[in-house]
């Protein structure tokens, strides 16, 4: 029996993604007095507002958050789950919040990890190790792993508790296996909460009565309990048993801050583990104290059932909450608005123009106006436009006043145009700021700047030069640039800002601040691995009518046109050739774990992982990474796979052992764009630890849509344990057809990967996760083979669950660098990939539209 | 010599050109040249605490210029580097600074969780210079925000004006007979309170005391020389 996990399959490591350049350096900037007062009572007010949102980076603007009347958050309990001591609540976290738990009493000892996956559903994965409950000879403790989730059904109003239903270790060996339903009722302010509940299973030894649920089946009589091998979701067993228990508690919020006292009277009675003399449990009362010093940390204390001590800690984040809530980057440069063109011919159109904004009487009487011809048209924009004749008496004058009159009569109206009966034009005005903009608009369309710049060289490449020396100031790269007398056709490379419309708006300011004023179209083209992969238009003048006005952001949203970057070649853009080759390097360090081992449930290395490439063309590079171990004990690792399968992971303690150093990646790697929404990939080498061969991959993905198709097949052979250039005898061909799907619903991604897997089982893997605006993600995984469960081995399948930290969420400064995890209850052989490190679709994922628009509120900082 | 510069690092300004290219060096140079020699002449290498500019020096200035304070920290002398239709951002060497409509505070720069923009109604007399007598008994304003989650958001308040009081204040040796208004800005959660004091006749607003935002202390400006779009 292998009960570990690969060192491929979970890492803690810091990883840039992108091009693989160095990330950008911490600058910090200097500062004035004034500023430094500002950045200090900043952090010291910034908690206030770190309660803030609910939702996931939608669209819709939120209103202000309740910074100052949110309760504080609920605690939690020894299993994790938002609750009292062991006894959960009705209460939940807040959405998105991520909690690791660990608690200890008697011998027991759990760890969980729990997360708030949608707003009102909490899941949590719990690792125990159970003292004097071993059943494995020789081995005094009992190792578990198990999953919970629960969901709240009815949030608290002013009548009503709320309520909620749970499950406990429902996917597992079944040790902890229970379920329940459970209200909470605040009262004086939140200061007390009053808690009860029924339960099943594991809640039902206390307190019980005999199941309603046997008389609705024969079914809910039977419950067999703990001990199977694990991996089985157990759905014929909730909610059954002869007996139903009750449980409840009080918590009060005492006027310490962060102090909560806890009482609570638990429905379970620790029946196994007493009769195994590993508890003794007295009374089923707990008795506790749960203090809060920092919003992320939380420790409780506890005396239980009447004979033991039990103490928990629990360190917690939320995605919404970064922990640096300043960000020291400086300002973007100001947006420079061109001079009036000499040559405007708006005065035919428009007349003179004169702003008369709402909020003026109406000093003329519609019908005393004298106006005729009345008509009102929608524009661009949504522009409500009103055209009007004046009577032949009124001469030449502007009635500027008979506006508003329009203004009151039609409804709304955001600019008028007077005529002469003659056909001349008299003048136009705004009553509106939208009204306004629409004018410049016009004047803009109707007028053009000099052209000549562009016939001469000189000009060209100072402009060019200038743009370079903008960019840099934000660390930003011009991967090419082609410039036509009215549009400018940029390229450029962000290795620095996590945000893409922050790098995109930034080159906007950068190319208001150098393109001549002829050049009103500003084409963005986002480059990434050498792939151009978007394309942002930008009209000029809007861009000029938007900055530093209030809604900015979503109007620059508006006004710009998303759309697929074609394939480019490589003499086709000025620029790009003479950037070939390019080198990348970067060090890193990694800190590689293997968890759940009961020899030694975790064990770590601290190792560095040194990276080089050379990029001889656009996506034509080669590629290598080696890694070698500074310290640690992963090396200790002594389990023998027991695996029936072809040993494609089980045997990766072999690989730790023996690869020092090992070479994680060797390869010749080409990709490119097929067509404007086609990628496609071709590596060939030593593509990761334990497998070299050949991979090609193709994927469709259109900026516009929110799913795409890719492809993969791979012929590979399993490398020598010393992970330098051999090989072993086992080869496969594998290949996989994808589908990715970005739903609309907060933030959820899914992936669905079917195929052929290295041990040549046959399935699919489901991917769930959540990403977040600001680069946070979670979720999990799980993968269907062919390969019969008790031939998989324990666990049953393979599944995981991951976890990707931006850097810049804890740093008050910019970056793409993340931490990133993968947790693995097993390491097995079946349903396991290859791991390919430039797969296309993560390459893409961050720049169609639906993420754009998810941070395009960043785009004018 | 870095440190030393610190108090004119604040003063780092530039200026629009007619080809629409940003003159900083020139003017960074000219302060440098002109006015700095005369300040840092006899300063100790750590810097004792900066010495405020006179109006001599800042009427060297060549552009318009607002003092910039939180609090009781020393004034910061900055310049307008944009005018975007009435918006002019002012930003210092460091790339931090505020935007400006008339005079209300629509943008910070730079400050960490920054205010990004304000909606103000079209008779806001502190954006637009309104004369006393015309001022409305209440405006509404929305100050839009975005949290480094990605999440936008935005902050409703309601605000009334009320006279203080007739005063003379001092603007760095200038002095100015103004009316000092209380605006109250309430909404369900808040309630905040800025100082205007506001030329009767014009409604200029030559000194402000304005909340931006609830990360940020309310930041006092002051007019040393008015901008003119001209």
């Amino acid at each position: 029996m292998v009960a570990a996990t690969g060192e491929d399959a979970i890492s803690w490591g810091l990883r840039v993604r992108g091009s693989g350049y160095p990330s950008a350096d911490m600058r910090s900037a200097r500062q004035g007095t004034t500023w430094r007062r500002l950045k200090s009572a900043t952090i010291f007010l910034a908690a206030a507002l770190a309660l803030a949102t609910t939702g996931l980076g939608s669209d819709i603007r939120a209103e202000e958050p309740d910074a100052e009347i949110a309760p504080p958050r609920p605690t939690t309990n020894n299993y994790g789950i938002t609750g009292l001591i062991e006894m959960p609540s009705a209460e939940v976290q807040p959405d998105a919040q991520i909690t690791v738990t660990t608690s200890f009493f008697s011998g027991f000892l759990r760890n969980q990890i729990s997360a708030t996956i949608l707003p009102g559903v909490e899941a949590a994965f719990r690792y125990s190790a159970l003292g004097d409950l071993g059943t494995v000879p020789g081995q005094n403790t009992l190792f578990d792993r198990s999953f919970d989730i629960k969901v709240r059904l009815v949030e608290e109003s002013r009548n009503w508790p709320s309520i909620a239903i749970g499950l406990q270790d429902f996917l597992g060996t079944g040790i902890f296996a229970g379920e329940y339903i459970v209200a909470t009722k605040s009262f004086l302010d939140g200061d007390l909460k009053l808690t009860g509940g029924v339960g099943w299973g594991r809640f039902a030894s206390v307190g019980a009565f005999d199941n309603p649920l046997t008389e609705l089946s024969d079914r809910f009589n039977d419950r067999t309990g703990a001990g199977n091998t694990g991996g089985n979701v157990n759905f014929g067993e909730y909610f059954s048993g002869p007996n139903v228990g009750v449980f409840a508690g009080v918590q009060w919020r005492t006027p310490i801050e962060g102090l909560t006292v806890t009482a609570e009277y638990a429905s379970d009675d620790y029946d196994f583990e007493d009769a195994a003399g590993a508890v003794d449990v007295e009374v089923p009362i707990n008795l506790g104290l749960s203090y809060r010093p920092l919003d992320g940390v939380e420790v409780g204390a506890y005396y239980m059932y009447g004979s033991e001590f039990g103490v928990r800690v629990s360190l917690s984040a939320n995605p919404f909450k970064p922990l640096a809530l300043t960000d020291g980057e400086a300002a973007p440069q100001p947006l420079i608005e061109r001079p009036a063109p000499p040559n405007a011919r708006s005065p035919e159109i428009l007349g003179e123009v004169r702003e008369l904004f709402t909020g003026t009487a109406v000093t003329t009487d519609f019908t005393a106006a004298g106006l005729s011809d009345v008509s009102v048209e929608e524009r661009l924009g949504g522009v409500r436009w009103a055209e009007a004749t004046v009577a032949p008496s009124a001469g030449f004058e502007c009635p500027a006043n008979a506006a508003t009159a329009i203004d009151a009569e039609y409804g709304v109206v955001d600019a008028v145009t007077f005529r002469h009966p003659q056909g001349r034009v008299l003048c136009t005005v705004a009553l509106r700021p939208a009204g306004q903009q629409a004018i410049r608009l016009t004047q803009v369309a109707n007028s053009s700047h000099p052209t000549d710049w562009h016939g001469q060289e000189t000009l060209r490449q100072q402009v060019v030069e200038a743009l370079v020396a903008e960019l840099d100031a934000d660390e930003l790269g011009l991967f090419g640039i082609d410039l036509s007398p009215t549009r400018a056709e940029v390229y450029i490379e962000n290795t620095k800002f996590r945000s893409t419309p922050r790098a995109i708006g930034r080159t906007a300011r950068a190319l208001s601040r150098t393109m001549p004023p002829s050049v009103e179209t500003f084409e963005i083209i986002v480059v990434e691995s050498s792939l151009p992969v978007v394309a942002v238009s930008l009209t000029r003048s809007e861009l000029e009518d938007q900055v530093n006005r209030p809604d900015a952001a979503r109007r620059a949203w508006l006004a710009a046109e998303v759309a697929d970057a074609r394939p480019i070649g490589l003499s086709e853009i000025p620029g790009v050739a003479e950037q070939y080759p390019r080198f990348t390097w970067g060090i890193s360090p990694a800190v590689p774990v293997n968890l759940f081992d009961p020899d030694q449930p975790a064990r770590f290395d601290l190792s560095v992982v040194a990276s080089a490439g050379i990029e001889f063309l656009p996506g034509l590079s080669i590629n290598g990474d080696i890694s070698q171990r500074i310290i640690g004990q992963l090396d200790d690792i002594e389990r023998d796979s027991d695996s029936v399968l072809p040993r494609v992971r089980s045997d990766f303690a072999e690989y730790l052992r023996e690869g020092e150093p090992a070479i994680t990646r060797l390869t010749g790697d080409y990709i490119t764009k097929l067509d404007d929404d086609i990628y496609g990939r071709f590596s060939v080498g030593l593509l990761e630890r334990m497998f070299g061969g050949v991979s090609a991959e193709v994927l469709w993905k259109p900026a516009n849509q929110s799913w795409g198709i890719g492809a993969e097949v791979n012929w590979t052979q399993q490398r020598d344990f010393d992970t330098l250039f051999s090989f072993q005898d086992y080869q496969v061909a594998t290949g996989h057809v994808s589908l990715y799907w970005d739903t609309p619903w907060y933030g959820i991604s899914t992936q669905i990967d079917a195929g052929r897997y290295l041990a040549r089982d046959l399935g699919a893997t489901l991917t769930v996760k959540r990403r977040f605006a600001n680069g946070w993600e979670f979720g999990g995984f799980a993968t269907f083979t062919n390969v019969p469960f008790n031939e998989f081995g324990e666990g049953s399948f393979d599944k995981g669950l991951f976890l990707t930290i931006p850097l810049n969420w804890a740093l008050p400064f910019e970056s793409r660098s993340e931490f990133s995890t993968v947790l693995r209850p097993l390491t097995r052989d079946g349903g396991q990939r290859l791991i390919v490190s430039n797969r296309l679709y993560p390459i893409v994922e961050d720049f169609d539209r639906q993420h754009l628009r998810a941070n395009w509120g960043s785009f004018w900082e | 010599m870095i440190r030393r510069l610190a108090p004119l690092a604040l003063l780092a300004m530039a200026a629009c050109s007619n080809d629409g290219t940003v003159t900083s060096e020139l003017v960074a140079g000219f302060l440098l040249d002109e006015i700095a020699p005369g300040i840092l002449a006899d300063a100790p290498e750590e810097a004792a605490p900066a010495r405020e500019l006179t109006r001599a020096e800042l009427d060297q200035i060549p552009f318009a210029t607002i003092a910039l304070s939180v609090e009781d920290s020393p004034r910061a002398f900055v310049v307008p580097l944009a005018d975007n239709g009435g918006y002019l951002t002012y930003m210092d060497a460091t790339r931090r600074g505020i935007v400006m409509q008339g005079g209300a505070i629509t943008g910070t720069l730079g400050l960490g969780i920054d205010l990004n923009g304000v909606r103000n109604a079209a008779n806001d007399p502190v954006a637009r210079p309104t004369p006393l007598a015309e001022w409305p008994g209440q405006v509404y304003r929305n100050y839009q925000y975005k949290l480094r989650d990605g999440k936008e958001y935005s902050i409703s308040l309601t605000c009334i004006f009320e006279r203080v009081a007739r005063e003379r204040i001092e603007i760095v040796e200038r002095r100015f007979e103004v009316v000092r208004i209380a605006e109250t800005c309430t909404n369900r959660a808040r309630q905040v309170v800025n100082q205007h004091w506001v030329a009767p006749e014009t409604g200029f607003i030559w000194k402000t005391t304005q909340w931006v935002s609830p990360q940020q202390p309310p930041l006092t400006v002051e007019i040393i020389r008015p901008y003119s779009p001209s």
